[in-house]
């Protein structure tokens, strides 16, 4: 977008489109030329969609002229991670050899965001195969690494790296990306956005490449907490195509309680980067503005073995028809190359007592959620990495908050808000993690917390 | 977590490994099979430690089948 639209947020930019500041076609192509230059340096680009999206924005711009208003989004730029089903456009799942996979139809998200008049304008880079071959390094998609838009030499996360560098960038203002393990809120933290990994169920995942059926997630990438609710109040709802979606109607109305009770996840805490842990604790600074904090614990399981054994024997699964062709050899990470064959090996009763103990899990933290409307962390211990360096390198051993694999495991929903910088000018994030079904009340705490801060409104020199 | 240990058995990964090796044939002989084997040794080490921990005969999967017709 060029600086007159980048960085807007989605209310600003609705508004310009009703005043006749801006129309979604100027918008529309605003947004494609920033992807094609800054998005396209910053390997955040897969496939621009500029037919597709000056059909849209041309009518969005007749609609809104009509007086036929859809909403929000209407006219309003976006992009997709390139794992979603667009009609005749390639969908790559960011993976080398299936760079000409194209699909006859629009996976789900992408019908519902048409619905409410936003406007597709670019397929969007990810991690190969949402990064659940076991990347271990950044240069792990058929775009070369994400780069990150605070830092060029930094990496802008996984596996959702080019939504989360295209809004970081001010490219679009919103993007969808997927959460298997991580795979929202981390780029949301490295890029300094908001990111919001809706409940399982929430967003229907047809059309969405499956990783992990049992542990994938749809959600959006924005500038703020309050742009994430207005995206999935699009998104979210039951979908015949999709048989978890949860059946409930879900309606963008954040609220917070009168007495607002937030637990505070120390566990890992210590072995954080120092600037990580000064920004969580000038937040928590912040946050005892909105309610009473109080020390808390998750109970004792394992979170992470169990949600690793899930999502190996089913990635192995999932991507059972590429193992059995051999099209693995030709991934771009090597360690990726050996993804998949050692979940398929994974005894089948094992992989049934980690969905057993899933229940034990989730019961356990839904008792935390008696005690705490929300859990708070950083959302992660360390600012990107280096592009040039091994996760394990640059992590040094530092093992981490279990909240990242509990809450994927259960099902639960988080948002991740930027709450400061770290080292080598990048940025550090917060995150609030809730029972099931509390989106509305994390988006709450996220515009609160956001109201009281700045971080959101930084920019990167870009 | 109650009953943790560590250390699984080599017989585990091994049979792990001969899995593979039959589902994939020839696929374990370079750099990428050497990849595989450490991660079978991780997943082998996740298995154990998810066997220590206690359940009952009660403790269904957390997945639901439904005979009823949903469409």
């Amino acid at each position: 977008m060029t600086n007159d639209f980048a960085y807007l947020g989605i209310r600003d930019l609705a508004r310009m489109l009703r005043s006749g500041e801006t129309t979604p076609v100027a918008l529309a192509e605003s947004a494609m030329d920033r992807l094609e230059t800054v998005g396209r340096r910053l390997n955040a680009v897969v496939t621009m969609t500029r037919e597709r999206a000056l059909a849209e924005a041309r009518q969005a711009q007749a609609e809104l002229a009509a007086g036929h208003d859809r909403g929000l989004l209407h006219g309003i730029p976006y992009g997709a991670k390139d794992l979603l089903a667009t009609a005749g456009i390639p969908t790559t799942w960011g993976a080398a050899p299936l760079r000409d996979q194209v699909f006859d139809y629009d996976a789900t998200a992408i019908v519902r965001l048409q619905a409410a008049g936003a406007v597709l304008v670019a397929k969007l880079a990810m991690v190969e195969l949402a990064g659940g071959m076991g990347y271990e390094q950044p240069n792990a998609s058929l775009t070369g690494p994400g780069i990150n838009p605070w830092n060029e030499n930094a990496w802008s996360g996984g596996s959702s790296s080019g939504s989360g560098s295209a809004v970081g960038a001010g490219c679009v203002p919103f993007a969808i990306g997927s959460e298997t393990w991580g795979s929202i809120v981390t780029p949301a933290s490295y890029c300094g956005i908001a990111g919001l990994r809706p409940t399982y169920g929430r967003v229907s995942r047809h059309g969405a490449m499956a990783l992990c059926w049992t542990l994938d997630k749809l959600g959006p990438l924005a500038r703020t907490a309050d742009d994430c609710g207005l995206v999935l109040g699009a998104l979210a709802g039951s979908d015949p195509l999709d048989p978890t979606t949860i059946a409930t109607p879900w309606t963008y109305r954040a609220s917070l309680p009168e007495r607002l009770r937030l637990g505070v996840l120390r566990e890992g805490l210590e072995a954080a980067q120092p600037e990580v842990q000064e920004s969580f604790q000038t937040s928590l600074e912040t946050l005892a503005e909105l309610g009473t904090l109080e020390d808390a614990q998750l109970p004792d399981l394992p979170y992470a073995d169990a949600t690793s054994i899930i999502l190996q024997v089913e990635a192995a699964a999932a991507m059972e028809d590429l193992l059995e062709k051999d099209l693995l050899k030709d991934l771009t990470a090597p360690e990726d190359r050996a993804g998949g064959y050692a979940g398929s090996a994974i005894p089948a009763v094992d992989y049934l007592r980690a969905l057993r103990i899933r229940r034990h899990a989730r019961a356990a933290l839904a008792e935390v959620f008696q005690r705490y409307d929300a859990l708070v962390s950083p959302t992660t211990d360390l600012v990107a990495s280096p592009l040039d360096l091994r996760f394990r390198d640059y992590a040094a051993n530092r093992r981490g908050s279990p909240i990242g694999a509990a809450g994927n495991l259960a099902g639960l929903p988080a948002l991740s808000v930027p709450n400061g910088f770290g080292e080598r000018g990048l940025p550090t994030a917060l995150q609030f993690v809730g029972a099931a079904g509390s989106e509305n009340l994390l988006l709450a705490l996220g515009a609160a917390y956001q109201e009281r801060t700045d971080w959101h409104g930084r920019r990167p020199g870009i | 977590m109650a009953g943790e240990q560590n250390g699984a058995p080599d017989g585990l990964a091994q049979s792990m490994r001969a899995i593979v090796e039959a589902r994939y044939p020839g696929r374990l002989g370079d750099e990428t099979g050497a990849r595989v084997e450490k991660r079978i040794a991780n997943l082998a080490e996740a298995i154990w430690r998810l066997r220590s921990y206690r359940l009952s005969n009660a403790d269904e999967p957390d997945q639901t089948f439904r005979a009823e017709d949903r469409a």
